[in-house]
């Protein structure tokens, strides 16, 4: 896969992680934890994400990165523990779905609606949820449509289409609804590599463009090279988090050290 | 002359409602001016369904046939004596005793012999016609020439069920080799035709009606002879059954038969053979018997046709949405609410998750007796038939559907519902947008399959008289006898309307999938896709 060396300084540009003057937090998450019955997912969560940061959650598998990312936008309900959006902490009562307008989601097995075409999975939600007329949506849709590169085959049906043009489709059908986070569940692990690289590709532009971002993903290459913030997970903690340098060139804690030498060795 | 053994497990819920019934009905009946009297109009010659109203036929209500016959003859005399206007209603031969005593109708005259068991349910008139117990058999019979009932020996016989001739004269016959009873007159006749049996055993005029619509039947009357059937009068009198405690009507009646003899009600019942619709015969042939089937009463097969696919389309239309609330109900995820919306919608659960089984878990036959003649029975509600024939169809679609329709929501993939939520939709708008149009996809199969089922089954709506596609044919062949050759046109007229509409349910399946192609667009309209921005308020 080809790595551009300026993603890298962009990172530097913006400056090493909460070091900047200026971070504002987006989202802090304090104390989260998370119980399905007697397991118990989540710990004792506690993070913080910045306008414009690009935070990346890696760890092994069942280390509760993706609960982690569901939580953050309610999907699952955490168990103990806040969340706080722009400072306010998200409370039992508060209007979840305009929450969620700002906070999108992009998932691992897409999940396009596959009762309506690429332009209506892109303009249902600005519609019915932000109930923009429909000349509006239209224009919106085909905007970031065009963005990810698949305004053509805005006629298409889901199933029609490659995973790679799914998956594109579906961060197009999430920016739709200008959110000011965007969460990202694994993105490319249902895919065939050679449709890996189309779907970083956008993501990659987002990050350049400022969106604040967070993702699971098994990509270490991207998340070096794209995140400015890393967090590594096991076993329901955060192990540890700094710059993609100190995660991936110099990790302090055991089991990172572990974890990334089996991705070297790979 | 029939008995009615089958109608005792029907009888028996009925009057377990007696005692819930409000005040006993003291009037005649007549209040209205109408005599009101049921009967099959599909047992000739004492009563038959013809399309015209000749020979002084009697239009049925809420149809567009006419009845005739023995009964109807009778009927008119009554309704000129008691100086009122009569009315028939074509009911089920089972549904004949729940209509009197629910006060539905005013009177059943319908060739009911009067029997000890019936006079617990209704009371009777005076008879109105003495029946003798017959056998029929066929020419090239064996018994053909038999004198008397000692000659039948090791005959294998049968006779219509729930009758006196099933269940007390056959077992007369000596060494006897007894089949399954048939289900209704033509039927029994069917069995005798095609050398299933030797005889049959039925009363007089049934036997002289059958004459007409098999020729090579041998009537075996042995009237006068020691060597003969042994019941006691009690079996052969014919009488009209009225409501318990309806003495007035009961008497008005009285007063009327009082003044004729016997003699007088066979030459009535002569008169009805007489002018029996197959008074001339059928024609030989089986194809011949088809066309003429067809040529007299193909207007009565299209219109019960017309109106099976009718209740069956509206049924199924109802029957879709109330299965679709059913399904969405039992589909809230109960988890997210709380409190006195929790309870409310666990109850509500509860109250489907009832309904559903209770429908689905008994026969519509029986649901549509009982919501028919029960409404009339404990509350006074005198349902109108089509009411009560929608209510019931749709009713029970919807106790199916409500399954189909929820594992229709089940089977759509959780990811589905999470991409909406994700987007900011609220749980209404999830399931109106992204899950149950693709749930109805997935179960337009079900609906299809729901349709078929409901063209055939609305043949069990013959019970409370709905003149459907099966009632047609239980009228066509109580006038003429001629079961086979109609049941085959009502196979072809069934197979015809399923299959069409199968082929139509595909095509609105392949309708909703839409194209299976897509055309690519390269004018966008867009507009130029700018660098991400972050929303204006931050």
């Amino acid at each position: 896969m080809h790595r551009p060396t300026t993603s890298r300084q962009s990172n530097k540009e913006r400056g090493v992680y909460r070091m900047s003057n200026q971070a504002t937090p987006i989202v802090q998450v304090r104390h989260l934890s998370k119980r399905f019955g007697q397991r118990t997912i989540l710990k004792d969560i506690n993070f913080t994400v910045n306008q414009g940061d690009v935070t990346t959650i890696i760890g092994p598998s069942g280390s509760g990165k993706s609960t982690l990312l569901r939580c953050l936008n309610l999907l699952e309900t955490p168990t103990g523990g806040e969340i706080a959006f722009h400072g306010k902490v998200l409370q039992e009562g508060d209007n979840i779905p305009a929450y969620r307008t700002k906070v999108g989601m992009v998932f691992q097995s897409f999940n396009l609606f596959s009762n309506m075409t690429v332009l209506q999975n892109c303009m249902v939600g600005q519609q019915k949820v932000l109930k923009r007329p429909a000349e509006q949506a239209k224009q919106v849709a085909l905007t970031y449509l065009e963005k990810v590169g698949m305004a053509q085959y805005q006629n298409a049906k889901p199933k029609q289409l490659s995973g790679g043009q799914q998956q594109r489709v579906a961060i197009a059908r999430a920016l739709a609804m200008q959110p000011e986070v965007l969460l990202f569940d694994e993105p490319t692990s249902a895919l065939d590599p050679e449709m890996v690289g189309e779907v970083l590709a956008v993501m990659r532009d987002l990050a350049k463009e400022g969106m604040t971002m967070i993702l699971v993903t098994h990509e270490m290459a991207f998340a070096r090279d794209v995140s400015n913030h890393v967090v590594f997970m096991a076993d329901g903690l955060i192990c540890e988090e700094g710059t993609p340098s100190q995660i991936f060139e110099t990790p302090q804690n055991q089991r990172t050290q572990e974890f990334l030498a089996r991705y070297r060795n790979g | 002359m029939k008995q009615m053994r089958r109608f005792a497990a029907l009888c028996s819920v009925l009057l377990a409602m007696v005692w819930l019934a409000p005040a006993s009905y003291a009037a005649s009946g007549l209040e209205d001016g109408v005599l009101t009297v049921a009967m099959e109009c599909a047992y000739a010659p004492y009563n038959w369904t013809q399309p015209t109203d000749e020979n002084g036929a009697v239009p049925i209500r809420e149809s567009n046939d006419f009845a005739g016959g023995y009964d109807v003859l009778m009927a008119k005399r009554i309704a000129e004596h008691l100086g009122v206007e009569l009315e028939i209603v074509r009911l089920d031969w089972d549904s004949l005793v729940p209509a009197v005593q629910s006060g539905t109708v005013d009177c059943v005259i319908a060739g009911q012999s009067i029997t000890s068991e019936r006079l617990e349910s209704v009371d009777f008139t005076a008879p109105y016609f003495y029946a003798s117990i017959v056998a029929l058999t066929r020419q090239d019979s064996p018994y053909a020439m038999a004198q008397g009932l000692s000659q039948l020996e090791g005959a294998t016989a049968t006779s219509q069920l729930g009758t006196i001739w099933y269940d007390v004269a056959i077992p007369q016959i000596p060494g006897v080799n007894i089949l399954t009873a048939q289900e209704s007159a033509p039927a029994m006749l069917m069995a005798l035709e095609t050398g299933r049996v030797n005889l049959v055993v039925t009363d007089i005029p049934t036997a002289k009606a059958a004459l007409q619509a098999y020729p090579d039947f041998v009537l075996l009357d042995f009237t006068g002879q020691e060597d003969n059937f042994q019941v006691s009068s009690e079996d052969v009198n014919i009488g009209i059954s009225v409501q318990k405690g309806n003495t007035q009507l009961k008497e008005g009646i009285n007063s009327l038969l009082e003044t004729m003899t016997e003699e007088d009600f066979n030459a009535l019942m002569d008169q009805a053979i007489a002018v029996q619709p197959l008074s001339d015969g059928l024609p030989e042939g089986f194809g011949a018997q088809i066309v003429y089937l067809l040529q007299n009463y193909g207007d009565s097969y299209l219109k019960g046709a017309g109106l099976t696919v009718l209740i069956a389309v509206v049924c199924t239309f109802f029957g879709c949405i109330i299965g679709l609330l059913c399904g969405i109900v039992q589909t809230i995820p109960a988890a997210t609410t709380k409190g006195v919306k929790k309870v409310g919608l666990l109850l509500v659960r509860g109250l489907m998750r009832l309904y559903v089984e209770v429908f689905r878990g008994t026969p519509m036959i029986l649901q549509a007796v009982l919501i028919f003649y029960g409404a009339a029975y404990v509350f006074g509600i005198n349902l109108n038939m089509w009411t009560a024939a929608l209510i019931i169809v749709s009713v029970n679609t919807g106790a199916y559907m409500a399954e189909s329709v929820r594992g229709g929501i089940l089977s759509i993939p959780a990811g589905q519902t999470e991409a909406a939520k994700a987007i900011g939709m609220t749980h209404l708008q999830t399931m109106l947008y992204v899950v149950l149009p693709q749930a109805l996809r997935n179960i337009m199969p079900q609906v299809g399959n729901n349709l078929v089922i409901n063209i055939k089954d609305t043949s069990v709506l013959f019970i409370i008289g709905v003149a459907e596609l099966f009632s047609v044919h239980k009228g066509v062949v109580g006038a003429t006898y001629a079961y086979f050759p109609s049941a085959v046109i009502e196979m072809a007229i069934y197979l015809v309307m399923t299959l069409v509409s199968s082929a139509l349910l595909r095509w609105m399946e392949r309708k909703m999938d839409g194209s299976s192609d897509y055309a690519l667009v390269n004018q966008t309209g867009g507009l130029n896709a700018p660098p991400y921005h972050k929303p204006a308020e931050q």
